[in-house]
């Protein structure tokens, strides 16, 4: 299953609506496809978004279809660098807060 | 408040250490704003012959700011040269400052992105930024979006932490000898180290507190997309194209270099109410010399 998220991402609204609208999207079609099927989030066309948009999808995903799905069952696809690099430091902060929360418990 | 005014003799070229002296000469202006007087001490820019975005956009947010809370203000304007006259007149200051119409904002030849206003989170402001670069030179989509970004993570800081009475003030410029793209964002808000501070107290300086949000990692956290990631992704954009990054914010001052930190200090005498951001991307090749 494919997810264009330019379909959905509007730069005028607040990062917090947006970025939940993503994730929902995202954990609806991991609940409809098989478990052994992933999910495909397209970035193509999405211009300006910054980690804060990121961590909101990466932290919605996470809480409702847990890390190990977020991990293995989604692959998110970029257009252009800068959005795959701050994808990739938004998605390193959140493993950094698991793992030390891990640790503490 | 100063019997004289605070006289401006040297440039304000966009460099740290031009806008911490210029900080610290108008110390007395910033004092008597956070006083609560009604009149505050005149800036005399006469003798100054070069102004930059950072420049532009700190005097705006003062002045803005002023006005919202009724505090009178004068600026004595530059007297010359024709380029700094020109650009007081397209970034915007003189109309500010002195309540003329707006000059035209997207002339084919202008270097400048006008001051512009920002409330609240980012709304495709950074627009205004890719179109003053593309008006000059060809920009690329990966050197546009790292601009946009940027932007956008310096503006949402704001709306998520600043609580700045007066938005973010914006101003960019585009310098074509360089490739570059100078931008400044101000707020006038709670700053850096207040912030990092009231979640972290470990934290032992208001300059420690610089260096760790530029590190990444560090966030009040105060927000659920909160990370502590802008600062120190547009850091690694200012090293990715040949840039620079630094901050004030309250106290302190923190420069970088390749994406690191580099320097920063806690001068005595002064301290800006809020936060001044500026960046420079080489989003262009430099213009080189024709040879004959």
């Amino acid at each position: 299953m494919l997810i264009e998220v330019s379909t959905i991402y509007d730069p005028t609204q607040p990062v917090e609506t947006i970025g939940m609208a993503v994730a929902n999207r995202i954990v609806d079609a991991l609940q409809s496809v098989p478990q052994d099927e992933s999910v495909r989030v397209s970035l193509a066309g999405v211009r300006g978004a910054g980690s804060s948009f990121y961590n909101v999808v990466l932290r919605g995903v996470e809480k409702w279809a847990g890390m190990q799905a977020l991990e293995t069952r989604v692959r998110f696809e970029f257009d252009l660098k800068p959005q795959e690099f701050v994808f990739g430091q938004s998605l390193r902060a959140l493993r950094a807060e698991r793992r030390s929360s891990g640790s503490r418990s | 408040m100063l019997d004289g005014p605070c006289i401006i003799d040297f440039n304000l070229d966009d460099t740290p250490s031009s806008m911490v002296a210029f900080l610290s000469r108008i110390s007395p202006i910033l004092r008597d704003m956070d006083a609560g007087l009604p009149v505050l001490t005149e800036l005399d820019l006469r003798r100054c012959k070069f102004l930059g975005p950072s420049a532009v956009s700190l005097i705006a947010s003062i002045h803005r700011h002023a006005s919202m809370r009724g505090q009178a203000w004068k600026v004595q304007m530059p007297e010359g040269p024709a380029k700094l006259l020109a650009f007081c007149e397209f970034s915007g200051l003189g109309s500010l400052l002195h309540g003329t119409a707006a000059p035209p904002s997207e002339h084919p030849d202008s270097e400048t992105a006008p001051l512009f206003f920002i409330q609240g989170p980012p709304a495709g402001e950074a627009e205004r930024l890719v179109r003053l670069v593309a008006r000059h030179t060809e920009l690329s989509e990966n050197n546009a979006e790292y601009l946009r970004i940027g932007f956008n993570e310096m503006v949402q800081n704001v709306a998520d932490h600043g609580r700045s009475p007066v938005g973010c003030v914006a101003c960019a410029r585009f310098v074509a000898s360089r490739g570059q793209v100078v931008v400044a964002i101000v707020d006038r808000g709670v700053g850096i180290p207040t912030k990092l501070r009231s979640s972290h107290p470990e934290i032992p300086t208001a300059a420690e507190a610089m260096r760790r949000v530029l590190m990444g990692g560090w966030s009040s956290k105060s927000r659920p997309n909160n990370a502590g990631q802008g600062i120190s992704n547009l850091a690694q954009f200012s090293r990715m194209l040949r840039g620079g990054l630094w901050i004030i914010s309250e106290s302190a001052w923190i420069t970088t270099r390749d994406g690191e930190p580099l320097r920063a200090g806690e001068p005595r005498g002064w301290r800006f109410a809020g936060t001044a951001v500026f960046f420079t991307l080489g989003v262009a090749e430099p213009l080189r010399p024709s040879v004959p």
